[in-house]
């Protein structure tokens, strides 16, 4: 019984050796918009199966970094944080740092956890990398509940600043995601991108302030300090939850910053897509 | 407007492959030094390619042109390696090609492996949804055809257990159930028919039939079972090298492919390159023999022969847990499958060239033609399976000690078993 070509011009797909300079297929993306809301409730689901702790564990990872800082750096080392106490001051970084370098790390990951998949099934391969900044937002809400909890006990309450955390995350995320795209598929190829990645964090968490303040970079190195996308936003999520300033020039250039990376990577990715599973 | 499903224009892949024993050799501390360079230059390769580059290149597909009318059922033949899988993926998006172009007009579904992308956490519902959307499929369409594909599936009872909780088979029909109930225009299928119980493999037939048939769909499909291609496709084509060697009716076509099966089985069979496996063992031939190790050139039905396969061990090393399997076909069917890992409990280690012995009691095929295919493994890992090894006759034989054989005339090729009615 043949018939003739679809009439949904949508279903027309040519096939060709990749051309990086074509921009992504919209209309594509958004028919697989259901399969992207599955693999995040599914891939949040999974996570938490047959763990003994299930949700709790969500709380175990920040809990444990702020009991270590408070540990080493405020009561051993007696960092001076001013007028907040070491807990507060570690605990509110704590909780950017720990969505920021969580959307990082599932992003780089992410096609090589799924390469079983992308040999054997075709869908928009960009949402792979998307996934894992976004499924760490409810972890995120809940930990931020459990902050402001213990910002109530020593007696922080915070202020209209307070909206500012949904720009900051949207920052983070567009960079988790960003270097989601960059490295993922250079994983693929070259294994040993994971590993520097692993030692490259092991460091960053230290060019941030978050296990010491602002005040013990030099006054005239702030700005060069502050460039680092990563400081200038923990800095300033801090800011919008206890009210110390915010480094608003410093917010934008992270902002800019992650802009450039996202179109970069974006023409990475795309120069890369249509071959990845060549690479694997 | 040209009015074909799926045009193809010189469509060409082409590989790298890294030469894994290459790679690990260091003789000087100069070369340990400078061996992380060397490696990176050999990973970049495997996508840079520069002009006039020949190395190690290999072109799993050449020039390839088809003109798929809308509704026709084809088949696609071909030995491991001809480019039957490449040319799939490339034709499903999973892989570009390097060079040439294809068309598809319709709604594509590809299904290259039943049940990729389960999550064993999650239960069958939730992998139903999951695993239809990764296909393409809407929410909105899940939900209106769900209690078809539970119900197509057979696993009502269990859908809202977790899949790592499914037998195999549970799994297999639940993915099956899933693809089947797709709806595209243009279907992709490999091998998939190849999985699951007998009953559930006539449904999935069954199905696949209604797809082609009934509702006009165009469908590409591979197996290596010349009884499904012939049952289910109308035309075919065959694939050798990376090129199209012969298309045609479908009859044509399976015979076509069965005759150089033939020329090619009596090559030798260490310069074949039909085969898949990482090599670093090859078999290099198989003989028929009787017990007292004479040569045999054609058993008899119910001899009792020694199948010796011989190797040739190309990269040294000791072998530890091999696993090797001996496959008897026919021109169209799998006859019956010896596997040492069913069998005997002894592992096998293999450490140098030599060869293995298979006893085969009362040999059950009736009279006529048929391959060997050959397997090896070690540590889970294919070492060297290649399809139609060698081809050999069967003559009739005595094989049910009654002194009588099948009737002059009858030539089906067939497995026989020790029967008796009771009257």
């Amino acid at each position: 019984m043949p018939q003739g070509p679809s009439k949904e011009e949508k279903y027309y797909t040519i096939i060709e050796a990749s051309n990086p300079w074509k921009p992504f297929d919209l209309k594509e993306i958004v028919r697989y918009k259901d399969m992207l809301y599955f693999k995040i409730i599914n891939g949040y689901k999974a996570q938490m199966k047959q763990t003994i702790f299930g949700y709790f564990w969500v709380f175990f990872e920040p809990v444990f970094n702020v009991l270590f800082f408070s540990l080493v750096f405020g009561a051993i080392v007696k960092i001076n944080t001013g007028e907040i106490p070491y807990v507060i001051f570690n605990a509110t970084a704590v909780l950017g740092w720990g969505f920021f370098s969580a959307s990082m790390n599932g992003g780089i990951g992410s096609l090589l956890n799924e390469s079983g998949i992308i040999q054997k099934i075709y869908f928009p391969r960009i949402f792979i990398p998307l996934i894992p900044s976004i499924i760490k937002l409810p972890d995120f809400i809940l930990q931020f509940i459990l902050t402001l909890i213990l910002m109530a006990f020593f007696g922080f309450y915070p202020g209209f600043e307070i909206f500012l955390i949904i720009p900051i995350l949207l920052i983070m995320m567009i960079y988790g995601f960003s270097v989601g795209l960059l490295l993922s598929t250079l994983i693929l190829q070259y294994k040993d991108v994971s590993k520097l990645w692993g030692y490259f964090m092991r460091f960053y968490i230290y060019a941030v302030p978050l296990a010491y303040p602002l005040t013990t970079i030099p006054p005239k190195y702030q700005w060069l300090y502050l460039l680092n996308p990563g400081a200038a936003l923990i800095e300033s999520f801090r800011g919008a939850l206890i009210g110390t300033p915010i480094p608003w020039a410093f917010l934008g250039t992270s902002l800019i910053f992650s802009l450039i990376l996202l179109y970069v990577s974006a023409v990475i990715f795309r120069i890369r897509e249509p071959n990845i599973v060549d690479t694997l | 407007m040209s009015n074909f499903a799926i045009e193809t224009y010189n469509l060409s892949k082409r590989y790298r492959l890294i030469d894994a024993a290459s790679s690990s050799e260091k003789n000087s501390v100069l070369e340990y030094l400078i061996s992380p360079y060397r490696r990176f230059k050999e990973i970049r390769s495997l996508t840079n390619f520069k002009e006039n580059d020949n190395k190690n290149i290999f072109w799993a597909l050449k020039d390839i042109n088809l003109q798929i009318d809308y509704g026709d059922v084809i088949g696609i033949i071909g030995r491991n390696g001809a480019g039957k899988s490449t040319l799939l993926k490339i034709l499903s998006k999973i892989t570009a090609p390097t060079t040439g172009k294809a068309i598809l007009r319709g709604r594509v579904n590809s299904l290259l492996e039943v049940g990729t992308g389960f999550s064993p956490e999650l239960t069958g519902r939730e992998n139903i949804y999951m695993n239809g959307t990764l296909h393409g499929m809407s929410k909105k369409e899940i939900d209106r055809k769900l209690d078809e594909i539970i119900d197509f599936a057979g696993i009502e009872r269990f859908i809202d257990i977790p899949v790592k909780r499914y037998s195999s088979g549970m799994g297999v029909r639940l993915g099956f159930a899933v693809a089947a109930h797709l709806e595209p225009e243009i279907l992709i299928v490999d091998e998939v028919l190849a999985v699951g119980d007998a009953e559930f493999q006539k449904k999935a037939i069954g199905k696949m039939q209604d797809i082609s048939r009934g509702q006009g769909r165009t469908v590409l499909f591979v197996s290596h079972s010349m009884a499904a291609v012939e049952n289910l496709c109308t035309k075919a084509f065959i694939l050798k090298n990376g090129s199209i060697m012969y298309s045609g009716q479908v009859k044509d076509c399976i015979n076509k492919y069965l005759e150089t099966n033939t020329d090619e089985a009596k090559e030798n069979l260490i310069t074949r390159k039909d085969r898949k496996g990482n090599g670093n063992i090859l078999f290099n031939n198989v003989v028929i023999m009787d017990l007292n190790r004479n040569l045999i050139s054609s058993p008899s039905s119910g001899d009792n022969i020694i199948v010796r396969m011989y190797y040739s061990v190309i990269k040294p090393g000791e072998y530890r847990n091999c696993r090797i399997s001996c496959e008897i076909h026919s021109s169209r069917n799998l006859m019956f499958i010896c596997s040492s890992e069913l069998v005997g409990s002894k592992e096998i280690v293999i450490n140098e060239s030599g060869y293995i012995e298979l006893l085969i009691e009362n040999f059950p095929v009736s009279k006529g033609s048929y391959f060997f295919t050959l397997f090896l493994e070690s540590n889970n890992e294919i070492l060297d399976w290649i399809d139609g090894a060698s081809i050999f006759d069967v003559i009739d034989g005595d094989f049910f000690g009654y002194g009588k054989n099948y009737p002059n005339g009858w030539n089906g090729n067939t497995v026989l078993i020790n029967h008796k009615f009771i009257v």
